[in-house]
């Protein structure tokens, strides 16, 4: 592949500011690319910095937080594009889909015209055209009786028919890049395979590029070529997921692994990552996850390893990974 | 999940008129205010006698021995005055309030939208405003280009615009703090899209509740400006003035003074009556706080 990747980060850091002048890093030498019309997903447990990456790439961060590094559209550098060209590529290039369906909805705009109005602003439709685009959106993500519900207010849903609209608001404008944000965590696991099921097929049918952030290595493998492992705001394992999830490389996708619940119980307790995902103000020397990691040797605390990739189109963080390469 | 709607509708015991006494401030503010209305609007058109007409003969007469209310120490019917006062009253509010109100929502949301020294920089003016009490700017005012209801109303609308900048500034920060904006700007929508479509709809239970309540206050500040002769200059009736004309007769004719003080205070009662009501209805959480 010579062109130019659909979205591609390089050298990605977010830094907090805390008071006083200092910053505490939380994002840290990311990097991925990511095709047109490819889907990655992004798994790592809560707190490992997965929902800041998606901000950042929409470009936006809360106001204490600031990025440095590239976060390429089309070959364009978003982190230096002007709030106003953002606000263009916004809902045009990219769309976005949040975690929380219950509040992301306008409670005091109909949910036509919340699907209807980035037609009208960003392509110049008049109302009645996208408000008629709106219900054949409604229809799109399979909700019932999509031309009565197009007048109702979001109150008046379920979560699982929020989130449909928000898929419905993201999918408008056919964005080239569609986010998804942990999409699924709200709701409950038969309207979650649905809500899956919709996405899946429209990102297909529409051919846009799909980023999902997920803690469920489930969502994932069932909706991603390519995955990317976080944790503690670093990479620390990408590739394409079948190859991931058969032969991970790095211990802590080995753990996330081992941690899936299994359907055929071998009655003992469920397997877990020893302690928890430490905070970003006090991470271990050296390696991030040498103080949870089972594997872990003494060099693990010296320094902390750098990113290795292999001709497979794999790359991996870890100690293990940089010897094998050097012999 | 429900609306609020829902619960009301719920209760089958409380149907047709008798859900109002359910909310009973409502009911009641709203009676007051609606009659108040009625009476202003009437005296456009009718009253009992021309309200400036003297007829001495008839000067200084109890309630109901000469006409309905009484009459003054010129002979004026009392009745026709407090109609046209009430007209007078209401409508110099009324204008007030909405000037004051609209300029100080524009100046809360402004300040809500782009924070940081935009905000501080409106909000410490506000604070400024805030502290100059409206009869000085009043007669500040009323030296500068003669007092009358123009006066009077830029008095009282200053006033209000801090009121408004605070309360809407406080309650639109709230909204840009929601998930559904986040996914607006996601959607590439700019602050001014945002604060016209998010944020005034979800705002607005709150100007509308501190609208009516400013009402209230607004009608007892023009009264106190008319009391000092910085309202509407004679021969209009305006309740303030009919209470400072009375001071002299308190002791041979208390009714000159006590009618357009209840006057007064019933309309600033039904206002903050129905302010409260109001909020009970539009913004239930709210319920039980102290307006103001």
């Amino acid at each position: 592949m010579t062109d130019t990747p659909l979205l591609s980060v390089r050298d990605l850091s977010v830094s907090i500011r805390l008071g006083g002048g200092s910053r505490m890093p939380i994002l840290t030498d990311m990097a991925f690319d990511l095709d047109a019309g490819d889907t990655l997903g992004v798994v790592g447990e809560s707190g490992s910095g997965k929902s800041l990456l998606a901000l950042s790439i929409m470009g936006l961060l809360p106001g204490v937080a600031e990025a440095s590094g590239t976060i390429a559209l089309a070959g364009e550098n978003l982190l230096d594009a002007s709030e106003e060209r953002l606000c263009s590529i916004r809902g045009d290039r990219i769309g976005m889909i949040f975690q929380e369906p219950m509040t992301a909805l306008n409670p005091a705009m109909t949910i036509g015209d919340q699907i209807a109005e980035g037609l009208v602003w960003h392509r110049g439709l008049f109302w009645r055209d996208a408000r008629a685009k709106a219900v054949d959106l409604l229809d799109q993500v399979k909700m019932p009786d999509a031309r009565r519900r197009a007048g109702t207010y979001p109150h008046e849903m379920s979560g699982g028919q929020r989130q449909r609209v928000g898929i419905a608001i993201a999918l408008a404008l056919k964005p080239a890049l569609l986010i998804a944000d942990e999409p699924t965590t709200a709701l409950d696991v038969t309207v979650q395979a649905e809500v899956l099921d919709i996405l899946d097929d429209l990102a297909r049918e529409y051919g846009m590029a799909l980023l999902l952030v997920s803690h469920d290595l489930g969502v994932i493998a069932r909706m991603c070529r390519r995955m990317l492992v976080m944790y503690a705001g670093r990479r620390m394992e990408d590739g394409e997921t079948r190859d991931v999830l058969t032969g991970p490389r790095n211990p802590y996708t080995r753990g996330l692994i081992a941690a899936v619940p299994k359907r055929i119980s071998d009655g003992g307790r469920l397997a877990t990552i020893r302690g928890r995902v430490p905070g970003f103000d006090q991470l271990p020397p050296g390696c991030v996850f040498s103080n949870r990691c089972p594997d872990v040797i003494d060099a693990c605390h010296a320094g902390e390893p750098g990113w290795t990739s292999s001709a497979d189109g794999r790359g991996v963080r870890c100690i293990r990974a940089e010897e094998e390469e050097k012999q | 999940m429900s609306a609020p709607a829902d619960k009301t509708t719920a209760r089958p015991a409380a149907s047709g008129p008798w859900r109002l006494l359910r909310r009973p401030n409502l009911t009641i503010g709203g009676a007051i205010i609606l009659v108040l209305v009625a009476i202003a609007l009437l005296s456009l058109v009718w009253t009992p006698l021309p309200p400036a007409k003297m007829q001495i003969i008839h000067k200084l007469k109890p309630p109901l021995a000469y006409g309905l209310l009484g009459t003054d120490q010129f002979g004026r019917d009392i009745a026709s005055m407090l109609m046209v006062g009430a007209w007078n009253s209401l409508s110099t509010a009324a204008v007030a309030v909405t000037l004051g109100g609209a300029a100080g929502t524009a100046l809360g949301v402004l300040a809500a939208a782009r924070r940081g020294l935009t905000e501080a920089f409106v909000m410490r003016a506000n604070d400024v405003i805030f502290a100059v009490p409206p009869i000085l700017s009043a007669m500040m005012l009323g030296a500068m280009i003669g007092s009358g209801r123009f006066t009077a109303i830029i008095a009282i609308a200053v006033f209000m615009v801090p009121v408004f900048a605070r309360v809407t500034a406080s309650a639109a920060r709230q909204i840009w703090a929601r998930d559904y904006v986040l996914a607006a700007r996601g959607a590439g929508k700019g602050s001014l899209l945002i604060t016209v479509e998010h944020v005034l709809p979800n705002i607005s239970s709150q100007i509308i509740v501190q609208a009516t309540i400013q009402l209230g206050l607004a009608i007892l500040t023009e009264a106190g400006l008319s009391f000092l002769g910085l309202g509407m200059p004679p021969p209009a009736p305006t309740w303030g003035r009919m209470l400072a004309d009375a001071q002299t007769y308190l002791a041979t004719a208390p009714w000159l003074a006590i009618l357009p003080g209840l006057a007064i205070a019933l309309t600033v009662f039904g206002f903050n009556m129905l302010g409260d009501g109001l909020r009970d209805l539009l913004d239930p959480r709210e319920k039980g706080r102290m307006g103001g």
